[in-house]
């Protein structure tokens, strides 16, 4: 017996708030990648020297409260996830390909943080030179394990989240075609600097990761 | 296209989640078909009316008399 308020699902908002809530989320995804990279390099540099100056100790905990503001905020907007609640084996196998895409993610951001600290220039899309060993694990992982993930998830997604993902796709490639030659033509009329495919990249998975989560938001 | 899934569902007493469990979608293609911004596919159609025992035209209206 199903409880008589969970039948229906709670008052949505327009589709503005959607738009809304999911740039917020990136936002603050943003601002806690940028929190948790101040972290490391402020544990770092305090490894380094082999000691945690006052000055430090309130840097280091600064960044500390603002990735726990980030995450607490990211926490009360979240999308309406019910935790329990009865799911298909195949929508259950979807929604792990998708948390496992997450984790690699994060495992190859986490990679190139520490290796462009170790190699001191400070960035993760940084076009400097990296060294070999981290270079082959985040292209090998990249390469080899996101595809396969990739597949389970399109094997495993429903017609409509499959949909949401084609719209999203469809509005990067849109995104892809405006950007490139307007930035090629813009940096041989001398307005802009040389393409960064890195920027190009973000700005594209960004389109895709957004239109995405707005077509499949309630 | 209109429906009437989201009626059939409350007349079983089914949240959202637990037809989609039924159906094998997720709850936000349940949701998307009853709200009209997502038309299922065939098959998808053809689970739904085996699910209610409901011939697909009296679940699903595409507004032709």
């Amino acid at each position: 017996m199903t409880d008589t308020n969970d039948i229906d699902m709670p008052a949505t908002g327009g589709f503005l708030s959607k738009i809304g809530r999911v740039l917020v989320l990136i936002l603050l995804g943003i601002a806690a990648i940028f929190a948790l990279g101040f972290v490391v390099g402020v544990s770092g540099a305090a490894i380094e020297h082999g000691h945690l100056s006052l000055k430090a100790a309130g840097l280091l905990a600064g960044g500390l409260a603002a990735c726990a503001l980030c995450a607490y905020l990211v926490y009360r907007l979240r999308p309406d996830m019910r935790f329990g609640e009865p799911m298909s084996p195949k929508t259950k196998r979807a929604n792990w390909a998708l948390i496992a895409s997450g984790v690699l993610g994060g495992v190859i951001g986490l990679v190139l943080a520490l290796t462009e600290l170790q190699t001191g220039e400070g960035r993760v899309f940084s076009n400097g030179p990296i060294p070999l060993g981290p270079a082959l694990f985040v292209v090998g992982a990249y390469v080899l394990l996101l595809p396969l993930l990739a597949y389970h998830w399109f094997r495993n997604a429903d017609e409509f989240e499959r949909g949401a993902s084609g719209k999203g796709a469809v509005a990067a490639i849109y995104a892809y075609g405006f950007i490139a030659p307007t930035w090629w033509i813009l940096t041989r009329a001398g307005l802009l600097p040389p393409q960064d495919p890195m920027i190009v990249y973000l700005i594209v998975i960004s389109v895709w990761g957004v239109v995405w989560q707005i077509r499949r938001a309630d | 296209m209109n429906n009437r899934l989201k009626v059939l569902r409350a007349m079983n007493d089914w949240s959202q989640a637990e037809l989609a469990a039924q159906l094998d979608v997720s709850r936000q293609a349940v949701n998307a078909i009853e709200t009209g911004k997502h038309d299922p596919s065939l098959p998808l159609a053809f689970r739904i009316s085996r699910l209610f025992n409901l011939p697909i035209e009296e679940i699903f209206d595409d507004g032709h008399e």
